[in-house]
């Protein structure tokens, strides 16, 4: 079994002291330095994303998008891949949203990870979830009030993340109403989402301006 | 630097104990078959293949992997997994020192598939036996350069604490630039990602593929 640490002696502020540190690990690039490339890519990302012109945005938006984009500029060919699966799961991808954001957010609460937890938490209410709804994904799949399909679902994530496999109990409950490439989504956007955890936690990356972090609800 | 987990266990009952949980059933999605597969689909398999060192599909009647005629259930995911595997092969960081991150990540999250096929890719990326059975003793083992043993902890700390901690970190910059930084905790996150999906799946071992054993 895959090592199950909780941070239950480890309170949200400290966390976010861990991980933010003093400051990022790697300096983004900046908007004018990172190539031809590098702009056709964010564009792209405005595109699918719904995010309007970029000929409209302020500069501080764009500090904003490259924040963690301008830190990806340094390697263009992983950047490209990832914001490729990227779009995929959040443009195209074949789970309801709201069914996704509640599975991003339990993966990112479990891995203790301040930018993306934010960042889905923010997302997540725009798609109508609420302050106490965000609450329950931090109690996890024993909370009540739970339908049985989001409660296998939020227990996917969390045996995905002590045991790295999703159980047969909660498989079959998930294979009630998803056919089959639903079903290969869900362990795919959830590695994607440890994924980006484990790299923006390594990376320190600072909160947006906006973020409270961990203590976003 | 980092703790190994105590929790992993290294009897050959407990590896085979895993086994048997995540292969002893059937697959839980079935695969297409190969007829079904697409020129497009067949050409990205082969230049996955080709990044590994393991050589295109060869011809009409090559065996193809199970695991790809199931993930193409889902083209689209498919695709973009198998564009980030070749990018990651063909990445910045040297391919032994990749298959060591790989291998810890295999082991780590007790993967049957992922760990069988990465000792034969391992062994063509001048990992010997003697090493590919140290990587499952961890970065505390002896024998590992400094910054060997700080790949296997950064894999450690990521797999437990979702984080590589700055001692760690601070061995890594030394030799790494900032595009191999930032390629390493991708190249885990990208294989604790397979794992999940091959664990779940209950992918069925590939021909020459050994499964959860020691070398």
């Amino acid at each position: 079994m895959t090592p199950n640490v909780i941070h239950a002696a480890t309170n949200n502020a400290e966390r976010q002291a861990q991980v933010l540190g003093d400051g990022p690990r790697i300096a983004p690039m900046a908007p004018g330095t990172a190539g031809e490339g590098a702009h056709a890519l964010m564009a792209q990302v405005h595109t699918a994303l719904g995010m309007g012109d970029m000929a409209d945005f302020t500069e501080d938006d764009v500090a904003q998008m490259y924040r963690f984009l301008g830190v990806m500029f340094h390697h263009p060919s992983l950047m490209q891949r990832q914001l490729e699966v990227g779009l995929e799961l959040l443009g195209h991808g074949l789970l309801p949203p709201i069914e996704r954001e509640l599975a991003i957010l339990r993966t990112g609460w479990l891995a203790r990870a301040p930018y993306e937890w934010s960042e889905h938490v923010l997302i997540a209410r725009g798609l109508g979830l609420t302050t106490e709804d965000v609450e329950r994904v931090i109690a996890g799949s024993d909370a009540p009030g739970w339908t049985p399909h989001q409660r296998a679902l939020l227990c996917a994530v969390e045996q995905l993340h002590d045991d790295c496999m999703i159980a047969d109990a909660t498989w079959a409950v998930l294979a009630q109403s998803w056919n089959a490439a639903q079903l290969i989504e869900l362990p795919v956007l959830v590695g994607q989402y440890r994924l980006t955890a484990g790299l923006q936690n390594s990376l320190r990356l600072p909160l947006n301006e906006y973020s409270r972090g961990l203590e976003e609800r | 630097m980092s703790q190994t987990p105590a929790s992993v266990a290294q009897s050959a009952a407990a590896l085979a104990q895993r086994q048997h949980q995540i292969t002893g059933h059937p697959q839980r999605i079935e695969e297409i078959s190969p007829e079904a597969l697409s020129g497009e689909a067949r050409a990205m398999i082969d230049a996955i293949r080709n990044s590994a060192g393991a050589g295109a599909l060869a011809g009409e009647g090559a065996q193809i992997p199970g695991y790809f005629l199931t993930m193409v259930k889902h083209p689209e995911l498919f695709a973009c997994q198998l564009s980030m595997g070749t990018a990651l092969f063909k990445g910045r960081i040297p391919p032994r020192e990749r298959e060591l991150a790989i291998l810890r990540t295999a082991w780590l999250t007790r993967a049957p598939y992922e760990w069988g096929q990465h000792m034969v890719i391992a062994r063509r990326n001048a990992l010997t036996d003697a090493e590919i059975t140290r990587v499952t003793l961890g970065s505390a083992a002896p024998g590992w350069s400094a910054h060997e043993a700080a790949i296997l902890a950064g894999v450690e700390e990521l797999l437990a604490d979702q984080m590589i901690g700055d001692a760690v970190w601070d061995v890594l910059a030394q030799a790494w630039d900032e595009a191999q930084l930032i390629e390493f905790p991708m190249m885990v996150g990208q294989y604790v990602a397979t794992a999940f999906v091959q664990n779940s799946l209950r992918m069925r071992l590939a021909p020459g593929n050994a499964g959860l054993v020691l070398p």
